[in-house]
């Protein structure tokens, strides 16, 4: 479905039916799906500039399931100095059938998630929501699997583009935990506003998407496998 | 957007500053000065002033070398110590591929990939992929000095806990924590020479001893020396004329606006280099215009020259014709050592007198890919004339000592 931007009339493309935001490439007003009305809801900031063979419209694989990039968010996190002391894109996945998932780049590593239901006893939830300090290392239980705790960060928006589940301005904050097991399996629990999240998947390379449709890197030759 | 290396100055000495990982970059330490810089920050603050810049890499920054297959950039330079020993490291990353470290311990690089999984531990025994990896005693690790850019707040004088585990075939595991995070390496050794090749840095030279006292003429080593002379020759005949040392494409539009790209950067680690450049374009009846430019990083000094790919068919009263060079080059004789920038800038035109009655005038071109590559010269004129002294050092020497004493006789 395509639609005209409400701020500047450029063309928007909604790939997903069940997504509610979309920013404008053009202008880059966050313009929110309400039925069939479309509603300005702000203005998004741009993505910084970032060395990412990854691109909207790119598609790739993930456990054999087919999938196409449509949205991202750029977060940072700051040291407890103030500095910014990172920062990563978390890549909207619209699979298949409809779905959707999150591939997270972060330094050239990548780890694909897909939403979850926690257990009511996962304490880890709780403490999310509860807002509790959590350090490193820690043994957690998350849906029935053991993880352990990698890091516990709040996160800021930067900038956002494409369709998205949700609105991110820049300074939009989020409170993650991030998880991992032996197997190379990855978990999150996110707290976003006053609703807690769960989310599982594993790290993955970018060749093992088998990616197609990357951006193409000056000055870089393009590895074979990628196109 | 822009994925292209960014270039800055050092707001403390002024510097050029070049980030490669653009957006994983946290940290860049000035090569010249040592200032340690803000590069989440345009601005680039100052975080601390400088810390005298002093070893180096014996990878220098911005070099390339393949390894496995994998095309990897040095960017950052480390030199650590703890546990009774010091040892470098240098991080080196792919776009595609992420992050690596190679550890130089002074007797053996070492391959060092940051861990997606982490080990299975059970008392003193790490397992990964099936293999066991033994603890042993954990130390302290500070680092010395540092200079480049890292996906990390690297400083001077910052401490983690490190353990190492030993496992089969020399590779081991490393586990290093601090109060914010926990990371596992794995290190594989690399065989003798391997990085030294993938990225250009010359080896240990091996030493020769020479035996003065033969008081017999020394023919044996002459003849070694003739042949040594004529196998160094016919190497240096046989092996390729250049080394390549940049890959790259610029579109251009016929009749379109000038194209203009950079692409960098250009190592050339020798005093004085040949550099040729050329620009290819599979083009009929058309001409690409190229003008470069190599642009030297630290100095900005410009070397410029120009080139035109083209290719003309027709047919006349003595029957088909065809004229121009599609692959031009041009070079350039003795460029100073230095990290370059190639500024390619590149206009197309098609021979307006056949396009007006064999095609419809709106018709707009195809856009010419122009495929340019960089080579360096890799005739080492200096490592060749010290070969021929070192060869012919001895059996002149000998004749030399020969002659005296026969006179002497």
């Amino acid at each position: 479905m395509t639609a005209d931007c409400p701020s500047c009339g450029a063309p928007i493309a909604f790939r997903s039916a069940g997504l509610p935001i979309v920013v404008c490439d053009f202008c880059r007003s966050t313009v929110m799906r309400r039925g069939p009305d479309l509603e300005l809801i702000g203005v998004s900031a741009r993505v910084p500039d970032t060395i990412t063979p990854l691109q909207i419209g790119a598609r790739g694989s993930f456990e054999g399931r087919a999938f196409e990039l449509i949205g991202r968010v750029r977060w940072q996190w700051r040291d407890d100095d103030g500095l910014v002391g990172g920062a990563w894109s978390e890549w909207l996945a619209l699979f298949a059938d409809g779905s959707t998932g999150w591939l997270a780049e972060a330094m050239g590593r990548y780890t694909m998630m897909t939403g979850i239901e926690p257990l009511p006893d996962d304490d880890i939830v709780r403490r999310v929501g509860a807002g509790e300090t959590i350090r490193p290392d820690m043994l957690v239980e998350l849906a029935d699997a053991s993880y352990r705790t990698i890091d516990a960060r709040t996160a800021e928006a930067v900038g956002s583009e494409g369709e998205l589940p949700f609105a991110a301005p820049a300074g939009e904050t989020l409170f993650g935990v991030d998880l991992a097991d032996a197997g190379g399996g990855r978990a999150s629990v996110q707290k976003h506003g006053d609703v807690v999240t769960a989310w599982h998947g594993s790290a993955v390379t970018l060749r093992a998407l088998q990616p197609r449709g990357l951006r193409r890197l000056d000055g870089w030759r393009q590895p074979g496998w990628a196109a | 957007m822009n994925d292209s290396p960014r270039a800055l100055s050092c707001p403390n000495c002024g510097a050029p500053i070049v980030v490669r990982a653009v957006g994983n970059t946290v940290t860049v330490v000035c090569g010249n000065c040592g200032s340690s810089l803000d590069a989440t920050d345009p601005d680039l603050t100052i975080l601390k002033q400088s810390i005298a810049a002093g070893a180096r890499s014996r990878i220098p920054l911005g070099t390339r070398g393949f390894l496995a297959g994998i095309e990897w950039e040095a960017i950052g330079f480390l030199e650590r110590s703890g546990g009774g020993g010091s040892w470098q490291e240098t991080l080196l990353f792919n776009p595609w591929e992420g992050y690596r470290f190679l550890v130089d311990d002074g007797e053996t690089w070492r391959l060092g990939t940051p861990l997606d999984r982490l080990p299975t531990e059970a008392g003193a025994i790490a397992t990964l992929g099936g293999d066991r990896f033994t603890r042993t005693e954990g130390y302290q690790a500070q680092v010395d000095f540092v200079v480049g850019e890292f996906y990390w707040r690297v400083a001077v004088g910052e401490t983690v806990d490190v353990c190492d585990y030993e496992g089969p075939r020399e590779a081991s595991l490393s586990r290093e924590a601090n109060a914010a995070e926990v990371a596992w390496t794995r290190l594989e050794p690399q065989a003798d020479g391997v990085v030294e090749s993938a990225f250009g840095i010359a080896p240990v030279a091996p030493q020769r001893s020479a035996g003065l006292d033969d008081a017999r003429a020394p023919t044996f080593n002459t003849i070694v020396a003739g042949i040594a002379t004529f196998l160094l020759l016919a190497v240096l005949m046989l092996a390729p004329w250049g080394v390549t040392v940049l890959d790259t494409t610029v579109v251009v539009i016929p009749d379109g606006p000038a194209a203009a790209a950079k692409f960098g950067p250009v190592a050339l680690d020798r005093r004085r280099s040949g550099v040729a450049v050329r620009g290819s374009a599979d083009l009929e009846n058309a001409w690409v215009e190229l003008d470069f430019a190599l642009v030297n990083r630290a100095t900005q000094e410009r070397y410029e020259a120009s080139a035109t790919a083209e290719h003309y068919r027709g047919r006349d009263s003595d029957g088909e014709w065809t004229e121009g060079d599609r692959r031009p080059d041009v070079t350039f004789a003795a460029l100073p050592r230095g990290s370059y920038d190639l500024v390619v800038e590149a206009t197309a035109h098609v021979w307006p007198a056949r396009q007006s009655w064999e095609q419809p005038a709106a018709a707009s071109e195809p856009p010419i890919p122009v495929p340019v590559t960089v080579t360096r010269n890799a005739t080492f004129w200096g490592v060749l004339w010290l070969a021929l002294i070192v060869i012919w050092a001895i059996p002149m020497t000998q004749w030399f000592f020969w002659y005296q004493r026969n006179n002497d006789e």
